[in-house]
């Protein structure tokens, strides 16, 4: 007989997870049980698909006809669907829509939590740089739930196709094509980038741009890249002000809007782009998927490659996730393959034919039993916004903490309060959700003041020859 | 392993060799009786081989006139057929893959919605065997068109000619002034198959070659079984048209073998032509030895056969990498690209 050196894979721990390709199938990932072979369990809806974003209300997707769909994760039923806006609405930006490099299609989506300061709402960005927030209308009660869940295919459950004439638009750029966005852990921030777009990040209650990046120097041949952001992930959710950034011209930046709008750091990974970006829960850890289907970890404090991962990744890897408890990462791609890797030792632990070009992969947390100590940062944060809405009305109602103030400014403001706020005890500021009262001005001090303190060891070191570029 | 550790790996020339107590070939040392001997040697094989088959046929026969199942035939083990298993193999049961089929960039010239047309081009400054390639390809293939290299980038030609409604794009490369890699682009959307270009023998070099004549091809995509293979299958049927001329007997093949692609091109003819057959057995007339005696074994009869002449050109084809979209080695993606960890075995193919 032929020798075989095929390994069995060991298997996976027990998780669900929804992928989403190319023809607009939503294939549902299951292992039963521990040490289990990943298995498709249903297939959703078939429409084509552009992005998708999980949260608490459900699996939005957004669609190529220009609708945003929220489907319940655990049954696959339609519980709404909105129209998205694809212009502001005024008359420059009706003659700005016509542009040759991007087009209408919807390139960025989010979905907030339920109990965040926004509710139920999506937003959803056009490659234009159309920005709209608009509320949902989800069933909510687990009693209609659980009524719809007995008829999987039945896709017309509520269908409230209301155009969003109540959705809070707004145009975050006038050139260039965006290609990603993301909103931070506490929902009240958004970074853009795109192709010609380096990254903003905007404030989503004032709708104004409170940072902008700067391109990096010149380098050794005098020459500047363009900005072509492929890629965003935030480090961490608890900090709005540290996120990795993925270039096409493969690098991969680290920006810290508190310290200065050129890179903190920036290094080279591979020679293809950067196509996805996925922080560990552990605020330092980022996973990096690209064009060429490389999968790699870095470590964000020194930009060192901690190590690749193995399974003969073919295709372009186009989304990377890392469970929020256990120490697994999904990723997908091009090559039809979604594949589980361990998160710490990098080994592969299974992988699934999908059978289609997959955009997207996201675990399926709403299942989840609610663990006794919240360890991940997700559970934090829920925790956090769980307390905020009482709050939330008078803090950016009096206090208007920033219009368009350049980024030195905003540190001034933070100086400021940061008296008052230093005699708080280390422990006090670390692990304490924010008490009630707090503006986002204070929130702001609070960031800046963790920020000291992890900076002595998190701080890039300058490397002086090789290695990643420190600027 | 100096000598032969098992008895049974001996061959039968030279067991019996052993038993004659004589020398084996290989201990005799002059090189004129040492060949004479390996060629007795060989003469014994064949002979045992040709009795083997006797005997195989005669038992096959045999079982036939008592009307048994003839005793299954060995199958000699290959790398192919002990491939390793591969989970990615196309069915033609499965919907998605006839739903993706049916959306990918392929499908408007399946559905004949557009005829194809071929831009063909190469590196820069080609040398001329690689114009006599493409002179040949040009011949073979219908409607394409020769555009000269220049000093365009790729990017520009592909711009050019998606805007001139062509369906699809070779660039011929060439390294040390023998081509050595060929790209084929479909337009306007891609994808964008890079392969290494070998074993090239244009139809001069081809023993007894015909002349192609201008009908169209019919076409043939052998063994293209994994989704990736289904994939390059149809970058292939993308390039031809749709509508073959049958009146021209022109056949044009990739041949997929152990992920090599093996082009070919023929005429090929149906002859009529006298047989010999074996004489047809009736029970009760003729089933009897003794009654079959005087009459003849075999009758002759008009059957029709295939014949095959080559046209060529031949050359063989690897898959290096399949981007999505045109040609972009910048900023592109890949949707499969080869990688040294892949080539761990042997026996795992991908097409």
């Amino acid at each position: 007989m032929p020798r075989t050196s095929a390994v069995d894979l060991p298997g996976c721990p027990p998780f669900r997870a929804l992928c989403c390709d190319n023809l607009g199938y939503v294939k549902v990932v299951e292992v039963a049980s521990e040490k289990g072979v990943p298995q498709v369990v249903t297939r959703w809806g078939r429409e084509p698909t552009l992005c998708t974003s999980f949260g608490q209300e459900g699996f939005a997707l957004a669609r190529k006809n220009g609708t945003v769909e929220v489907l319940n994760p655990a049954s696959g039923v339609r519980l709404t669907q909105i129209g998205v806006p694809t212009t502001t609405g005024t008359a420059t930006e009706a003659s700005n829509g016509k542009r040759e490099d991007a087009t209408d299609a919807i390139c960025g989506l989010h979905l907030f939590k339920k109990t965040g300061i926004w509710g139920t709402a999506v937003l959803t960005c056009t490659e234009q740089g159309v920005v709209a927030i608009q509320r949902i209308s989800c069933q909510d009660d687990d009693e209609d739930m659980g009524v719809s869940a007995g008829g999987d295919e039945d896709m017309g459950v509520s269908t409230s196709n209301q155009s969003g004439s109540d959705a809070m638009v707004w145009s975050v750029t006038d050139s260039g094509c965006i290609l990603c966005l993301r909103v931070d852990g506490s929902e009240r921030y958004a970074v853009f980038g795109g192709k010609g777009v380096d990254v903003s990040m905007w404030d989503l209650e004032k709708r104004t741009r409170i940072w902008s990046a700067k391109n990096p120097r010149r380098d050794n041949l005098g020459l500047i890249a363009p900005a072509y952001v492929t890629a965003l992930a935030f480090l961490s959710d608890k900090d709005h002000r540290k996120f990795v950034v993925g270039t096409g011209h493969h690098q991969i930046r680290l920006y810290d809007i508190g310290a200065q709008r050129r890179p903190m750091m920036m290094f080279d990974y591979g020679e293809s782009p950067i196509k996805t970006i996925a922080p560990d829960g552990d605020g330092y850890m980022v996973y990096v998927g690209s064009g060429s289907g490389d999968l790699a970890c870095f470590d964000m404090r020194t930009g060192q490659n901690v190590g690749g991962f193995k399974g003969k990744i073919a295709g372009s890897v186009r989304s990377v996730v890392r469970h929020p408890t256990l120490p697994i990462v999904a990723s997908c791609g091009l090559d039809r393959y979604l594949r589980i890797h361990h998160a710490k030792t990098r080994q592969l632990l299974a992988m699934v034919f999908l059978k289609q070009q997959l955009l997207s992969v996201v675990f399926d947390t709403s299942a989840l039993p609610v663990p006794s100590a919240p360890t991940s940062a997700d559970k934090e944060i829920s925790k956090l916004s769980d307390q905020k809405p009482a709050v939330k009305t008078p803090a950016h109602g009096d206090n208007t903490p920033f219009d368009m103030k350049p980024a030195g400014e905003a540190v001034v403001t933070g100086k400021e309060v940061k008296t008052e706020k230093k005699k708080r005890s280390r422990e006090e500021v670390d692990d304490s959700p924010r008490p009630a009262g707090n503006g986002m001005k204070s929130k702001k001090t609070k960031a800046k003041i963790k920020i000291k303190q992890d900076k002595s060891p998190k701080r890039p070191r300058k490397l002086k020859s090789s290695g990643p570029r420190c600027l | 392993m100096g000598k032969r550790m098992h008895d049974d790996d001996e061959d039968a020339g030279e067991k019996a060799l052993r038993k004659a107590g004589q020398k084996l070939p290989s201990q005799i040392k002059n090189k004129h009786k040492r060949s004479a001997e390996y060629a007795k040697v060989r003469a014994e094989k064949i002979k045992e081989k040709k009795q083997r088959i006797r005997a195989r046929d005669k038992a096959e026969k045999q079982a036939v006139e008592l009307g048994e199942a003839p005793p299954a035939r060995q199958v000699p083990r290959t790398i192919e057929n002990t491939r390793e298993a591969d989970e990615t193999v196309a069915r033609p049961d499965d919907e998605e893959l006839l739903e993706d089929c049916n959306e990918d960039e392929f499908s408007g010239h399946f559905s004949r919605e557009h005829a194809p047309k071929l831009l063909i081009t190469t590196s820069q400054e080609c040398s001329a065997p690689t114009r006599r390639f493409i002179k040949e390809l040009l011949m073979v293939i219908p409607n394409a068109t020769f555009y000269k290299r220049g000093s365009y980038e790729l990017k520009q030609i592909v711009k050019y000619a998606s805007n001139r409604g062509f369906t699809s794009m070779f660039v011929v490369n060439e390294n040390r002034k023998q081509p050595n890699g060929l790209l084929i682009v479909a337009l306007p959307e891609g994808p964008t198959a890079h392969f290494k270009l070998s074993s090239i023998q244009l139809s001069k070099k081809i023993k007894g070659h015909g002349r192609t004549t201008s009908h169209m091809p019919e076409l043939l995509l052998n063994n293209f079984t994994t989704r990736l293979g289904h994939r390059i299958g149809r970058l292939f049927g993308s390039v031809f048209p749709q509508d073959p001329q049958f009146r021209g007997r022109r056949a044009v093949t990739f041949h997929n073998q152990r992920d090599f692609i093996f082009f070919r091109h023929h005429r090929y003819i149906f002859e009529e032509k006298e047989i010999k057959e074996l004489a047809p057995v009736t029970i009760g007339v003729n089933s009897d030895a003794k009654s079959r005696k005087g009459m003849p074994k075999t009758v002759k009869k008009n059957a029709v056969v295939a014949r095959l002449q080559e046209c060529g050109p031949r050359f063989t084809l690897k898959l290096q990498s399949l981007q999505s979209g045109t040609f972009d080695s910048k900023y592109g993606e890949y949707e499969w690209v080869h990688k040294p960890d892949m080539d761990t075995s042997r026996r795992r193919f991908f097409l």
